[in-house]
């Protein structure tokens, strides 16, 4: 088992690498599966970007699209209004966001919110800047500038801003890689596994869960713009909190802790609801999101430890 | 545990191999089997100038495409479901009497009009993917949607790369504000409805001999319900009226108490309100329980107090009350009373605003593809000649159907694809009958009736 570390890794992603390439190759220019792969693997990315928090770490976070947003409507007002391009400016996103973390990070685990305390804390995040960026930019929508361009990393095709999505996703998959690895990897499954008896051996477990968030939300902040340049415009709607639980609910549905899971669920999933909805929207609208629903109770039932351990199974089942 | 990961990261990358290439062949299975079969001759999708006929072209002896694929994106699903379905409705009669009634695009050698639906799902994203398909799939040259602005720009960043026409249901302001080039909207936008709701008070008011010096604009604070009531206060000030308060509260707002009292203290002539639904049935009732008298309360925005649900729940709380709204159903021409006689007989409701805006923007689009038959016989479907045709149309309701079933009776474009004669038709809720009934007062009255002005039982106070 310990021979897969140095292999099976490495090989893991020079397969995801060569997968993420072929995909848009495979998708022969049309244009419509360019721009849901774009999205599909974006949304991926910020799954795999939870999975530290929320499978290394065990902290069961719902407040992803807060990060992602402040990130996002960082960068673009950074653009908009200082004309700093987005090429620079994801990195301040990313950053803003991440301190923000932080300063709410400190307090959160100081005073030992946890599970339950935090999941509700973090549900809550979201909806509190809902509201603190409704005060501050009003209902309105804002739109980014027709301009295009590597800087602005806007394009005119989808390729491009699939391959930024996908960089995105290598790139948490490898800190993903480099966490698990490392001693702060197991000092986070320490925490997961039972937070008491890692304190009782000597891990500070509130700096290392604070590192664990600064990690996802630095990657999510700077994922907030693509988002934004998926959506064409961007308002205080974006911290929308049934779309930052799907994060946390495609992270588990995967298995808490396996990257892998994470990318198979977000990725069949989120395709998947995007069929349903362009299939039987129009003819049987409401169908999408019953089957979606079903979909979830299901492997809710049968596999809750996630696709991964399914997958773990058939495999020994063949073995 | 960590073993138990490791036997995950080895066999997971099989299963990621085998998930990828099911989608990647799921999605190139769908991709050549596309919506229609006929639709996949040209599968260079992302070309700058689509091929925008229809591929049966080829089969055709005319050089005319023997149809046209018109796609329409709306929330036919989420919390703006009630206005998207509607919509599709709307489109599909008026697709239906176009091609049956109308014998398709004549200038075009009877072409007749196909409608493709994507629902807009509830994000931007999703509604950037419906676009998207629509265009992928059947190449359309023409869009309606999204009825929710930030949709509606979505689909815009898709139609604009593709030179794709969006006629768009969506009514605030700064849609056709960004320099687009293909967005047309002939509904009243959202500061129009404001401006009409003003416009109405001030007329009746000189019609009356009432003198207005102040009001109250009451707005939920939606993007929409803003923008109607920025184009409500720009009209109060331009016309000298003082605005003694502009208020605004979110719209599922549970209590509104301190609003009431704020108001009462102002003793202003009118109320201008700008309501969601269950907001207004809270304040009209809240509003009779406190005995506030205005020489007259006129609602903006097409949304509460003077639809059939607001009536039921409200009560006589909204006698008298005014909502402006982007289409007549009782505007008396030929073609406005067959159609709303035609949607009642196969939907079994009145048409409302979701679908009335579709009737006209869609008759237009009719318009607009006969002009371009005629104007570019030889490529009418070029989205550059499109948007000429569009641009050169100048709709009455001697000329055109499209006109007879729009408020004001007048379809020109601006340059910025906005009407040129944007107009509401204002309803009011009076007793007929002894029933609580909307019957349309302003700018043309329902035969029989006209606009009760100032509020029975208001006296100027001095």
């Amino acid at each position: 088992m310990r021979a897969s570390i140095t292999r099976g890794p490495i090989l893991e992603i020079l397969i995801l690498i060569v997968i993420l390439a072929i995909i848009p190759l495979a998708l022969m220019g049309n244009a419509y599966y360019e721009l849901l792969a774009a999205t599909v693997v974006l949304f991926s990315s910020m799954v795999v970007a939870w999975n530290i928090i929320g499978g290394y770490a065990g902290q069961l976070d719902l407040g992803a699209y807060a990060y992602m947003g402040v990130g996002g409507i960082v960068t673009a007002e950074l653009w908009m209004k200082a004309g700093i391009p987005p090429l620079l400016g994801i990195f301040v996103g990313g950053a803003v966001s991440a301190l923000i973390a932080i300063l709410i990070g400190i307090p959160t685990f100081r005073f030992g919110i946890k599970e339950v305390w935090y999941a509700l804390l973090t549900a809550a995040l979201v909806v509190i800047f809902n509201n603190i960026s409704r005060l501050l930019m009003g209902p309105f929508d804002y739109y980014l500038p027709p301009t295009t361009g590597f800087v602005y990393l806007k394009f005119n095709s989808y390729v491009i801003v699939y391959a930024i999505a996908a960089s995105f996703l290598i790139i948490a998959f490898l800190v993903n890689f480099f966490v698990e690895r490392s001693k702060m990897g197991y000092y986070f499954k320490a925490i997961r596994e039972d937070e008491l008896a890692a304190e009782m051996v000597g891990i500070d477990t509130r700096r290392y869960k604070l590192y664990a968030l600064l990690l996802y939300s630095f990657l999510l902040g700077v994922m907030g713009y693509i988002y934004i340049v998926i959506a064409a415009s961007y308002s205080y709607r974006i911290f929308d909190s049934s779309a930052s639980l799907s994060i946390a609910i495609m992270g588990i549905i995967g298995g808490l802790g396996s990257v892998e899971g994470g990318i198979i669920s977000s990725m069949v999933l989120r395709s998947l609801g995007e069929y349903f909805r362009s299939t039987f929207g129009s003819s049987l609208p409401g169908l999408d999101l019953l089957l979606y629903g079903a979909v979830l109770i299901l492997i809710g039932i049968f596999q809750p430890e996630g696709i991964s351990s399914l997958i773990n199974k058939l495999l020994k089942r063949k073995g | 545990m960590g073993n138990k990961e490791k036997a995950v990261s080895t066999s997971a990358v099989i299963a990621i191999v085998v998930v990828v290439i099911l989608v990647a062949v799921a999605g190139i299975y769908l991709a050549t089997r596309g919506g229609a079969p006929s639709t996949t001759t040209s599968p260079t999708t992302t070309a700058t100038t689509p091929k925008t006929a229809s591929p049966t072209t080829q089969t055709n002896t005319t050089a005319y495409p023997s149809q046209i694929y018109i796609g329409l994106v709306e929330p036919l699903t989420g919390s703006y479901a009630v206005f998207g379905q509607e919509a599709q409705q709307a489109a599909q009669l008026i697709v239906d009497i176009i091609n049956n009634q109308l014998g398709g695009i004549k200038s075009m050698g009877g072409a007749k009009l196909v409608l493709v639906t994507e629902d807009a799902g509830g994000t931007p994203e999703s509604a950037r993917l419906a676009a998207q398909k629509l265009i992928s799939t059947y190449h359309v040259p023409i869009m309606l949607g999204a009825y929710v602005s930030r949709f509606t720009s979505a689909m815009a960043a898709v139609t604009e790369q593709n030179k794709v026409i969006l006629m768009t249901d969506a009514l605030v302001d700064s849609l056709t504000q960004q320099g687009w080039q293909y967005i047309f909207r002939v509904a009243p936008k959202s500061s129009a409805h404001g401006k009409a709701a003003v416009d109405f008070v001030l007329d009746m008011a000189k019609k009356t001999n009432t003198t207005i010096k102040t009001a109250v604009v009451l707005n939920e604070d939606s993007i929409f319900g803003t923008t109607v009531a920025n184009g409500a206060v720009l009209e109060l000030v331009s016309n000298g009226i003082e605005i003694s308060s502009h208020i605004t509260y979110p719209y599922d707002i549970s209590d509104v108490t301190p609003i009431i009292n704020q108001i009462k203290q102002l003793n202003a002539d009118i109320l201008i309100s700008i309501p969601y639904f269950n907001d207004g049935v809270l304040l009209a009732k809240a509003i009779q329980a406190s005995g506030l008298k205005f020489a007259f309360i006129a609602g903006a925005g097409a949304c509460g107090y003077t639809d059939p649900d607001s009536i039921k729940a409200a009560g006589n709380a909204v006698l008298y009350y005014t909502n402006t709204y982007s289409y007549n159903p009782a505007r008396p021409t030929e073609w406005n009373q067959k159609v709303v006689t035609m949607f009642e007989q196969r939907y079994g409701k009145l048409p409302t605003e979701g679908a009335g805006i579709i009737f006209y923007s869609l008759m237009t689009v009719y318009e607009a593809l006969e002009k371009a038959g005629k104007m570019f016989p030889s490529d009418p479907l070029n989205p550059d000649h499109l948007r000429a045709a569009f641009l050169s149309l100048d709709l009455n309701d001697t000329n055109s159907i499209a006109a007879q079933l729009y408020p004001s009776g007048h379809i020109k474009f601006g340059p910025d694809g906005d009407n040129l004669y944007p107009q509401t038709a204002i309803l009011q809720v009076q007793l007929v009958g002894g029933n609580l009934t909307p019957v349309v007062v302003w700018p043309e009255a329902q035969p029989g009736f006209s606009a009760i002005f100032p509020r029975p039982g208001w006296a100027p106070t001095k």
